[in-house]
């Protein structure tokens, strides 16, 4: 209550904008705005390099100088004064360009320039640089420093992706200020004193963080770049394309530059809906595998169990006779096409291949739109306010590593964040830990109800894995829920019906008018098989043809023993991919696909933002869009697809989900439990093939407990075998605290782990014993 | 009559000695205040006594305590004892030779201003202070008077001793917060102010350890005494290093307004027999330059700046006419290139500029133009162009200098030996 007297006036707030005049015109701000975001607000041009829009104000660099007269200095007339540590004040006269405010630049520029080694032909920056900029601008036209420069390391090796400079660096601390502001680490730090400063890792180390890459954009000059870069192209060389990438479900937004039709850079496009402006490493630089001289380049088709390159008619027709043979066909994956896509193949599939066994699940997530099990969607936004975050067995710095960068912030001021799983996820910025083995997620979910109940704006970030027991425990917490999928659009796939249980926009089987009436055509109403039941009856020999679409469960299926026996077994297999996986090494028909940045349509994330794909780079010559496979396909099966996408159901089919199969829970043969758990850098996709993103490959790398690590006798670094199931898979060792004890964990979509069962023996291996991918191919593709 | 208020009895009395210091009437300023006295009570008397810090800048120290918020949120005191000024040692004499006078004055401000926890900051080089103090604590702490519950009253603080790592921007009262908090020493922007959001964000009081010194005989005496000694408007006393071309280099406690030429010449000896003043360095390197003819300027913050200068530390160097203002020109300039943090462009780049003129120019490479290139470089630095105030004191010495004597500067312009005749004065700065 108030403790004002009836009837007193309450004390007026302070008003919450102030007016000033900038270069003599008037205008009003919110108080506290500073005087560089005031300038800017209204269109003047004002150098500054330290300053940052989305970090916070250092004053260092000292260019953003401004003349400002009145209060709170108006006894002292006139001073030059910095407009990023300055806010506006009421009254305040600010000129920007005053002579003592020219002056005072110009002396900066002149002291900046002294120690800069002006190497701008052969710098990367050059065309693009802050410092040619605001010197051309600002500065002086000659450089009157006559004296020995300081001399610093060049072309510093900073790990896979940055190069620095020590001696174009300008020490505005942008990129020392983004690892601690932003990231909470402290990849880059700044040694050494006054002109001798440079900035270099703690230890000289690599680089060893997921977003370095920022830092390169963060740069105003040419210190930090790019090793994909160097020396490619200038600004005016490039053609920028607006994109989304698609290396996870998050789609940040990029900007794809292309010289002569090949990708140079992906750059940030700031969208503060989904990606806050930042992209993490593998987005950025996982663009490599667009002109692999890996791709695929021509269909072909096996032929005296050798394949061959074949033309597109043949190969067309091929696809077609096969999955048209007795036993019918079945559709597996499609969680990377576009939207548009995504409908033709469900067309496909029930018009042409009259069949309701399709699934894109051919991992572990079990369902993509939270809406879609009963429970309500959350915004990416919705993180930075949110006072509670449940994480339920899911790791964004995995899985979708930006929106980790905007947990950790959240996380920072007043959010919490219950981390619950049996190995920590989210290292970096306060949490409490839930640990719980990895059938016990719903248990642990639903003891967090009364907490999640008291919060005033919680959110849960779930993964979709698991079965219809954690989805339940999900539903009863009744907040938003976002699900980063294990494909970037694995949303647009449950949308278009690629599941076995449900139609085109979320219509029920017995609900298919509307989807018959958008196609013109009838659609099977039988349930269809679901990506186990698919791969069982594959390997049963009761299915006649399998069509693999960007999908290769021989990683990615959590029963690898159970692929892999499909796959053999199978009479006729088509695969569709970009390269040649262990999946298409098997097939008889190969078909070459064009890439996320190769081709057009609309993407759907993980929050259910709908957003707009650009083909960037043409891709190789013979290969062509899955889009344009479909029609081809269907066209072959005397069917000619509509692409109509049907409306969404208002009453969406709510799917029941069954375990996505594995090896059965419960004691097995061995001591440590199997946690098979997605990394940044592993996979059968794109990043398997990426010359980019090669150094950081790291498909077969077991983690587990210091203890359990003793235990067996390994160590960090070393090599080890992992047996179960009667296989065994050579790995590199990480010893992890962050792991419970008892469980040995191994990146999900790695080569060899699938097949291993739930419970694995550890024991140490020869260091020479570690595989390579080639072999592994080979062992499939003897079959 | 000279008042020795912070020396008393430090030269015949092992004062480092609990036993000894309560002999001589120790701690009981604190016992009065704790059993007599209400925090408000100890801070009335500071206002009373006018007191004004004595780490260079001279701000009223009841005037920054009573800018702390009243909010509830923990308060921390660091006492400044980084003391890297060239030509300054008085804080390291206080720090190793009457370590209980900063204790007990320390505690007495945590006592009036509520503070939480005392954390001194020793310069990294005083291995020997930091070893006094820490035995200093300690036995306070055994005796009750640091710690929980002192002295049997409700008021409890802790006092932490740190050493720092032997950097002069860290006496910087931003700087020490950062160092403090584990960081890079660098200064923070302001606003917020230390008292408002200053160590891991909390009010914080930043006072140098010769200004806590004070406030033991402030409380004991009662501030109005205090305030009577001096210059009403600079009470109390100063202890002036006064250093170079003196005959009894040293420490001296004076009155504050004692002048120049008594402090020079009664105290310390005036210069050797057959020399002439040139020019004193009053506030280590960081002043103007005071000239013969300014000799009988008073001692105290406000005479020594409506000269120009600034009384700042009084750590006072003294050069006599063997003594080339290009020479002292360039020891000043390396110590603040090595000493710049780097942070601020001007200084960073500027600082290392100055000293490579100043360096050719010293070793017979002098070139036309020099020296208003070095005029160029004052102009580029100074005048508020860095976040701290060292960008400005790297600059003061030199323009005065340049003001004073710029045709030694000019005849450096020529190359060849030094036309001014002279012997090394050393001012370390590495």
């Amino acid at each position: 209550m108030s403790s004002t007297p009836p009837g007193a006036a309450a004390p007026a707030p302070p008003p919450s904008t102030v007016a000033c005049t900038i270069n003599g015109r008037p205008h009003t701000f919110p108080r506290g705005t500073l005087i560089v975001d005031a300038v800017r607000q209204v269109g003047h041009p004002i150098p500054y390099y330290c300053y940052h829009p989305k970090l916070a104000p250092v004053g260092a660099c000292r260019v953003c100088m401004v003349q400002v007269e009145g209060p709170p200095v108006a006894a002292r007339g006139p001073i030059v004064t910095t407009g990023c540590t300055t806010p506006v004040f009421e009254g305040l006269k600010i000129e920007t360009m005053s002579e003592p405010a020219k002056l005072a630049r110009r002396q900066v520029l002149q002291f900046l320039l002294i120690n800069h080694p002006l190497d701008c032909p052969v710098c990367d920056k050059g065309g693009e640089c802050d410092l040619q900029d605001f010197t051309l601008g600002y500065g002086p036209g000659v450089s009157e420093f006559a004296e020995p420069k300081v001399l610093r390391r060049k072309a510093a090796d900073l790990g896979p992706f940055l190069v620095l400079d020590q001696e174009r660096c300008i020490m505005c601390q942008r990129c020392v200020r983004y690892e601690s502001e932003v990231l909470g680490e402290q990849n880059l730090v700044l040694k050494e004193r006054g002109d001798r400063t440079v900035i270099d890792t703690g230890q000289g180390e690599p680089y060893a963080g997921y977003f370095s890459g920022n830092n390169t954009e963060l740069c105003p000059v040419g210190a930090l770049t790019s090793r994909t870069y160097r020396f490619k192209a200038r600004p005016w060389d490039v053609r920028p394309v607006a994109s989304v990438c698609q290396g996870c479900s998050l789609g940040c937004n990029v900007t794809a530059q292309t010289r002569a039709g090949r990708i140079v850079r992906l750059m940030l496009r700031d969208n503060p809906a989904v990606d806050g402006g930042w992209l993490c490493d593998r987005g950025r630089y996982g663009f490599g595998h667009s002109a692999s001289p890996d791709r695929l380049t021509a269909p072909l088709v096996r032929r005296d169990g050798r394949l061959v390159p074949a033309s597109w008619d043949e190969a067309m027709a091929a696809a077609a006779g096969g999955l048209r043979r007795a036993g019918g066909a079945a559709v597996l994956g499609g969680a990377r096409l576009t939207d548009e896509e995504a409908v033709l193949l469900a067309e496909l599939t029930r018009v042409a291949l009259r069949t309701n066994d399709v699934d894109w699940r051919v991992g572990r997530q079990r369902f993509a739109a939270p809406e879609a099990v009963g429970a309500r969607g959350a915004a990416i936004a919705d993180l930075d306010g949110a006072d509670l975050v449940v994480l339920a067995d899911t790791c964004l710095v995995e899985e979708a590593p930006v929106l980790e960068i905007r947990l950790r912030r959240a996380a920072s001021r007043r959010t919490a964040v219950l981390d619950v799983g049996p190995v920590r996820n989210f290292r970096i910025g306060r949490s409490t830990r839930v640990p719980c083995p990895p059938d016990g997620l719903a248990a642990a979910l639903a003891s967090l109800g009364p907490k999640v109940a008291a919060a005033a704006r919680p959110v849960v970030i779930w993964n979709g894995r698991g079965s219809e027991d954690v989805a339940e425990a999900v539903r009863a917490l009744g907040a938003p829920v976002l699900v980063p999928g294990e494909w970037s659009n694995a949303r647009g796939a449950e949308k278009a019906g690629l599941v076995p249980d449900a139609l085109p926009g979320y219509h029920a089987l017995d609900d298919a008018a509307p989807v018959e009436a958008a196609w013109g055509a009838s659609v099977p109403r039988h349930p269809g098989r679901d990506a186990r039941a698919i791969l069982e009856a594959a390997a049963a020999g009761s299915i006649g043809g399998l069509y693999l679409v960007g999908a290769n469960p021989l990683r990615t299926f959590p029963d690898g023993g159970l692929a892999a026996a499909a796959l053999d077994k199978v009479p006729f297999l088509v695969v569709q991919d970009l390269f040649m996986t262990e999946a298409a090494a098997a097939a008889d028909v190969v078909l070459p696909a064009t890439g996320p940045l190769e081709k057009a349509g609309h993407v759907t994330n993980l929050a259910g933002n709908r957003q707009t794909l650009a083909a960037v780079a043409a891709g190789p010559g013979g290969a062509r869009s899955d889009g344009d496979i479909f029609h081809a396909l269907a066209a072959a099966c005397g069917v000619a697809l509509t692409g109509r996408a049907p409306e969404v159901a208002t009453e969406p089919v709510r799917r029941v989900l069954t375990p996505g199969g594995g090896p059965p829970a419960g004691p097995g043969g061995g001591a440590l439990r199997l946690l098979l758990r997605t990394r940044l850098y592993a996979g059968g996709g794109t990043t398997a093939f990426d010359p980019n993103l090669a150094p950081l490959r790291e498909d077969a790398v077991l983690r587990l407990h210091p203890r359990d690590a003793a235990a067996a006798g390994l160590e960090d670094g070393g090599a080890a075998y992992v047996k179960g199931g009667g296989s065994t898979l050579t790995a590199a060792v990480r010893v992890d605290p962050d792991v419970d004890a008892g469980h040995a964990e191994l990146p999900a979509h790695g080569f060899g782990p699938t097949r291993l069962g739930a419970w694995v023996d550890v024991q140490p291996a020869p260091a020479e014993a570690l595989p390579g991918r080639a072999a592994a191919i080979a062992a499939v593709s003897a079959r | 009559m000279i008042r020795h208020i912070l020396t008393d009895g430090m030269d015949e009395f092992d004062l480092t000695r609990l036993d000894v210091y309560r002999s001589r009437g120790g701690y009981e300023a604190l016992a009065k205040a704790l059993r007599t006295m209400s925090p408000d009570d100890v801070v009335n008397e500071v206002k009373v006594s006018n007191l004004r810090g004595r780490g260079g800048a001279g701000a009223g120290t009841h005037f920054k305590w009573s800018t702390l918020p009243n909010d509830g949120r923990p308060r921390y005191l660091i006492l400044n004892g980084d003391e890297s000024e060239p030509g300054s040692f008085s804080g390291r004499m206080l720090v190793q030779k009457n370590p209980h006078l900063i204790i007990e004055g320390a505690l007495l401000a945590a006592y009036a201003c509520k503070m939480a926890r005392i954390f001194l900051y020793l310069r990294g080089e005083f291995h020997e202070g930091a070893e006094v103090m820490a035995r200093a604590v300690g036995a306070a702490r055994e005796a009750g008077l640091v710690g929980d519950r002192i002295l049997g009253s409700d008021f409890s603080v802790e006092f932490v001793v740190h050493r720092g790592a032997g950097a002069y921007i860290c006496g910087e009262e931003t700087a020490i917060m950062e160092s403090l908090e584990g960081k890079r020493g660098h200064p923070r922007t302001k606003p917020p102010f230390p008292t408002a959001a200053g160590l891991y964000g909390m009010p914080t009081v930043i006072q140098n350890v010769e200004t806590v010194a004070n406030l033991a005989p402030i409380v004991a005496n009662g501030g109005a005494w205090f305030a009577g000694i001096g210059p009403a408007k600079s009470p109390g006393t100063k202890i002036c290093s006064i250093s170079g071309r003196v005959r009894r280099p040293g420490n001296y406690e004076i009155e504050m307004g004692t002048p120049l030429r008594e402090l020079l010449e009664e105290h310390a000896g005036g210069l050797e027999p057959g020399h002439a003043l040139k020019f004193i360095l009053p506030a280590g390197a960081s002043s103007a330059l005071v000239l013969p003819s300014q000799l009988d300027t008073p001692l105290d913050f406000d005479s020594m700046t409506a000269i120009r200068s600034m009384l700042g530390s009084a750590g006072m160097l003294v050069c006599d006419d063997r003594d080339c203002a290009v020479h002292v020109a360039y020891l000043g300039a390396r110590f603040y290139h090595h000493e710049s943090c780097g942070k601020c462009t001007p200084c960073r780049e500027g600082t290392g500029w100055t000293e490579k003129v100043l360096h050719r120019m010293e070793h017979g490479e002098g070139r036309p133009g020099d020296t208003k290139r070095l005029s160029d470089l004052c102009a580029g630095i100074g005048g508020r162009k860095c976040l701290c105030l060292l960008g400005d004191f790297s600059v003061t010495y030199l323009e005065s200098a340049l003001r004073a004597f710029r045709e030694e500067f000019v005849a450096h312009e020529a190359g060849g030996p030094c036309p001014v005749a002279h012997a090394a004065l050393e001012v370390s700065a590495r």
